[in-house]
């Protein structure tokens, strides 16, 4: 099934301060790069997107669902947020499954699932280790499992690979783009690389307005990398 | 240093023993009390304090990552402990005398130097408990369960709970006073020591 | 989903530290107010003493003795003269004791205010203050401090003479309670404790056979047992809910449960029934001693037992009070997410506790814990049957109605609609900016 979240002239206000203003994008199936500075405005967005902040104006449809009707979005996105964590006492099992029965995830279908996404995140070892003996690459990664649980059509992933060492970072990665075969993968990051071998299409946030939506290779161009092109572009606009 | 910490952790709990205070009057009448009559109002409210004060004083070190910042620098985390432990010990002095002032000025009779020292002695006692028990568990509500637990078992327990009664100078009793401030030094010293022993096993 | 999830709430519950203070808390109390063997006690001593003890429900009371105890009565010929020594005594201090609120205060009358006082004794006795004291210094002049007050046969209508009618005296006591500000010893609803009657055999015997037939020898236990623990409930039971509602910030998953699918009214109920849950078996538990050793001697006395009377009276005394408890828990959690909720309930029980209007005097009023601190009096409850329910069910229905509001203020919450804890940081913040600190160069 062919996944669309559609985003028209999207505006969100904390008192003076505008956070987002008129933001237009379309998500189709795949990875989705969201790129700008820190303060740019992509955790708004990932936010609103997950239904936990409300727009101030504008329309937001995930799978022909309008935003508002927050429960039935939630069952089609998958989150995972910059700071991922849980339950220190829990076990990773006892984390996923808890999750899992949050998510409304049969008890039979969790059994058959959490296993199994666990070896795919290479957690299997790891099932009755502590949360908080995790390290933060297997954080992450827990992260990943749980935000995938209940099959969500949509994944939002903000900054996942902040804080991992390269190794962890290029798994991470293929990780997603494994995911990112049947869903829509939205990955907000301000880490350039991850963008740049990830994603086909591409949006660029700036002082919470996109100053560029369209494929990574037409962002390119003429330079080298995506980063080269990114300090050209960006830089230009201060 | 002194100042951050008061501003930290020690200042908006100290607004809350201002305002245990300051309704103490409208509750119990602090008017021409003799020195019984005073020492039910010191014991039995003021003291509430010493729960308010010493209990929340590892708060802001209660998530793990703060805590690891904290225990990371060259000042050792626990001198900011002590500072805060200092600190409020102060404040609940400062609070104590102002409040017998009061109660002075409001035609009250005492003896002054009694009703301090006993009041800060259960104020004490029962915000070491509450220290104690933060320090042991790392969990702030546990820390307040114990400490109103006890306050209010010496309610109904009365002086059956010996040495370690906190209404005893309204039974005209002193000397259990004496065994408050040990039993609150050691539980202190227990605190900290369990924390050192904590810190050296990682 | 439903069961599932409350499940692993009471796991979660059940594996927190606060829980097992929290039950070390139920167990001290029970220990020191009632005994490890509140029960078993009466049973041993109904077994094998000789001496007959009437407090104690389940010993028949024997024929032909002094002392089958005694009751409060308001019985005019003894609570006028009780009443006015009292009087009296406080008048010369011009230090009245009051419970206005439940805790002890000391009130001092201005001169125009102790005048009429004086007056009020004057009208009552025909004498003076001063006439009063002399006439009761001459009574104790006959009294032995080495034998006990009720052996010394000192009776106050013996030297406090009365001069009006009881309507009038009640008159007198009222306006003396209004100028010391109410919970006084005059007044007019405490007017009983001046007066005692002995019980006779006869009554004695009447209220023991009740105890066995109508109230099947485990209800007054299970009485005695939710007034004690009622107390218990009402003070801690809210640290539970309060701890358990953080420990969701402090893991830093608030954010992560609050994008699940779940709805919010599923899952704070799930929640909330799960930390009721939790709070009420230890209460079950408790009792099982009681009534075991209970049902096992009435069994062996041929007795009829009522096995689910520590049931019946856990839900209906304990289980409104656990649930306002949870529920103002609940509510002020999700609402500021901090602790607040911990100082609010326990000042609010406190007061409720000690506000309450006697031990069994079946005034219930709005009470939190229901207070019937003895075994006997079941027709204190009975008679006050409405007002009890009408207690309870307003505490049930409190309860629903704060938990409605905390599923929608956490519905708003979730959907970042409101923020009153970043708020309070942000006044906390300016306060805390504008005492400034040095900063180093």
């Amino acid at each position: 099934m062919k996944s669309q979240i559609t985003i028209k002239n999207l505006s969100k206000r904390f008192g003076q301060k505008q956070a987002l203003c008129g933001v237009n994008l379309t998500l189709t199936n795949g990875m989705f790069g969201l790129l700008g500075r820190n303060g740019a405005g992509k955790t708004t967005l990932m936010r609103i997107l997950a239904t936990l902040l409300n727009k101030t104006e504008g329309e937001i449809t995930v799978c022909n669902i309008p935003i508002e009707q927050a429960s039935k979005v939630r069952a089609l996105i998958g989150y995972l947020p910059q700071d991922f964590t849980f339950y220190p006492n829990m076990t990773v099992y006892q984390a996923m499954d808890y999750l899992g029965v949050l998510s409304d995830v049969p008890k039979k279908i969790r059994k058959e699932r959490i296993p199994l996404l666990l070896s795919q995140v290479n957690l299997d070892d790891c099932q009755n280790l502590r949360v908080r003996a995790l390290s933060g690459g297997m954080r992450r990664r827990l992260g990943i499992a749980q935000a995938i649980l209940h099959d969500p059509q949509v994944l939002i992933v903000d900054e996942p690979t902040a804080g991992l060492d390269p190794e962890e970072r290029v798994r991470f990665r293929n990780l997603l783009c494994e995911i990112a075969k049947d869903r829509i993968v939205l990955l907000s990051t301000h880490i350039v690389e991850d963008i740049e071998k990830t994603c086909k299409n591409i949006a660029i946030l700036n002082e919470g307005r996109i100053v560029y939506h369209g494929t990574l290779v037409d962002y390119i161009g003429e330079e080298d990398s995506l980063e080269a092109a990114y300090m050209k572009k960006m830089g230009g606009l201060h | 240093m002194s100042k951050v910490q008061f501003q930290l952790v020690i200042a908006a709990n100290f607004l809350l023993c201002i305002l245990l205070a300051l309704s103490a009057p409208l509750i119990f009448g602090i008017a021409n009390l003799d020195e019984i009559a005073s020492s039910y109002v010191l014991e039995r409210y003021i003291a509430l304090s010493g729960t308010l004060l010493f209990t929340p004083l590892f708060f802001p070190e209660q998530n793990p990552n703060i805590r690891e910042i904290a225990e990371s620098k060259r000042t050792g985390f626990s001198y900011a402990l002590i500072l805060r432990v200092l600190q409020s010990i102060l404040m609940l002095l400062l609070l104590t005398s102002a409040f017998l002032g009061a109660m002075a000025a409001c035609g009250c009779e005492f003896h002054p130097g009694k009703m301090l020292f006993g009041t800060f002695s259960s104020a004490l006692f029962l915000g070491a408990l509450g220290f104690t028990t933060c320090a042991f568990t790392g969990n702030l509500v546990a820390g307040y369960l114990v400490s109103a637990g006890y306050f209010m078992l010496n309610f109904f327990v009365g002086d059956k709970l010996g040495k370690l009664y906190l209404f005893s100078l309204s039974l005209d009793s002193f000397e259990e006073k004496y065994w408050l401030l040990t039993a609150s030094t050691l539980l202190f010293a227990c605190s900290f020591g369990w924390r050192y022993f904590v810190l050296k096993k990682r | 989903m439903v069961p599932a999830l409350f499940i692993k709430e009471c796991r979660q519950i059940l594996k927190s530290i606060l829980y097992w203070v929290f039950l070390g808390v139920i167990l001290v109390f029970y220990t020191t107010q009632l005994g490890m063997n509140f029960a078993g006690d009466d049973i041993q001593e109904a077994k094998q003493s000789t001496v007959y003890n009437f407090s104690n429900p389940l010993m028949e009371p024997p024929q032909g003795l002094e002392n089958y105890g005694t009751r409060s009565a308001e019985i005019p010929e003894q609570v006028m003269p009780a009443a006015t020594y009292r009087l009296w005594g406080e008048y010369s201090e011009n230090k009245y004791l009051c419970y206005p609120i439940g805790f002890y205060k000391n009130v001092r009358l201005n001169d125009s205010q102790q005048e009429r006082i004086a007056q009020i004794i004057e009208e009552i006795t025909g004498q003076t203050p001063e006439q009063l004291g002399n006439t009761v210094q001459k009574a104790f002049s006959k009294f032995d401090p080495n034998l006990p007050i009720f052996e010394n046969s000192l009776n106050f209508s013996d030297f406090v003479p009365i001069r009006v009618s009881y309507e009038q005296f009640k008159a007198y006591m009222a306006e003396i309670d209004s100028t010391l500000g109410g919970g006084s010893g005059y007044a007019l609803e405490n007017l009983a404790s001046y007066g005692h009657v002995p019980v006779t055999y006869e009554e004695k015997a009447a209220e023991q056979k009740e105890i066995i037939t109508m109230e099947k020898v485990t209800r007054p236990y299970a009485r005695l047992f939710c007034d004690y623990m009622g107390i218990v409930c009402a003070l801690f039971s809210v640290f539970v809910p309060v701890a358990f509602l953080l420990r969701d910030r402090r893991a830093g998953c608030a954010q992560l449960i609050a994008s699940r699918c779940i709805p919010s009214a599923c899952l704070i109920l799930i929640r909330y029934l799960a930390v009721l849950t939790m709070l009420t078996i230890p209460f079950f538990l408790l009792s099982l001693p009681a009534l075991v050793e209970l049902a096992v001697y009435g069994a062996s006395q041929g007795w009829s037992v009522d096995y689910l009377a520590f049931v019946k009276y856990i839900f209906a005394w304990l289980v409104p009070t656990l649930m306002f408890c949870t529920s103002v828990g609940f509510f002020f959690t999700i609402l500021t997410d901090t602790p607040i909720g911990v100082a609010l309930m326990f000042l609010y029980s406190m007061f409720s506790i000690f506000t309450a209007n006697g031990l069994s005097s079946g005034q219930y009023g709005l009470s939190l814990a229901i207070r019937h601190n003895n075994l006997w009096h079941a027709d204190v409850i009975h008679s006050n049957f409405e007002a009890l329910c009408f207690n309870r069910l307003f505490y049930v229905a409190v309860s629903l109605v704060l938990i409605a509001a905390t599923v929608i203020l956490y519905e708003l919450k979730r959907r970042g609609k409101l923020d009153v804890y970043g708020k309070l940081q942000k006044i906390i913040s300016r306060v805390k900016g504008s005492v400034p600190t040095r900063h180093r160069g």
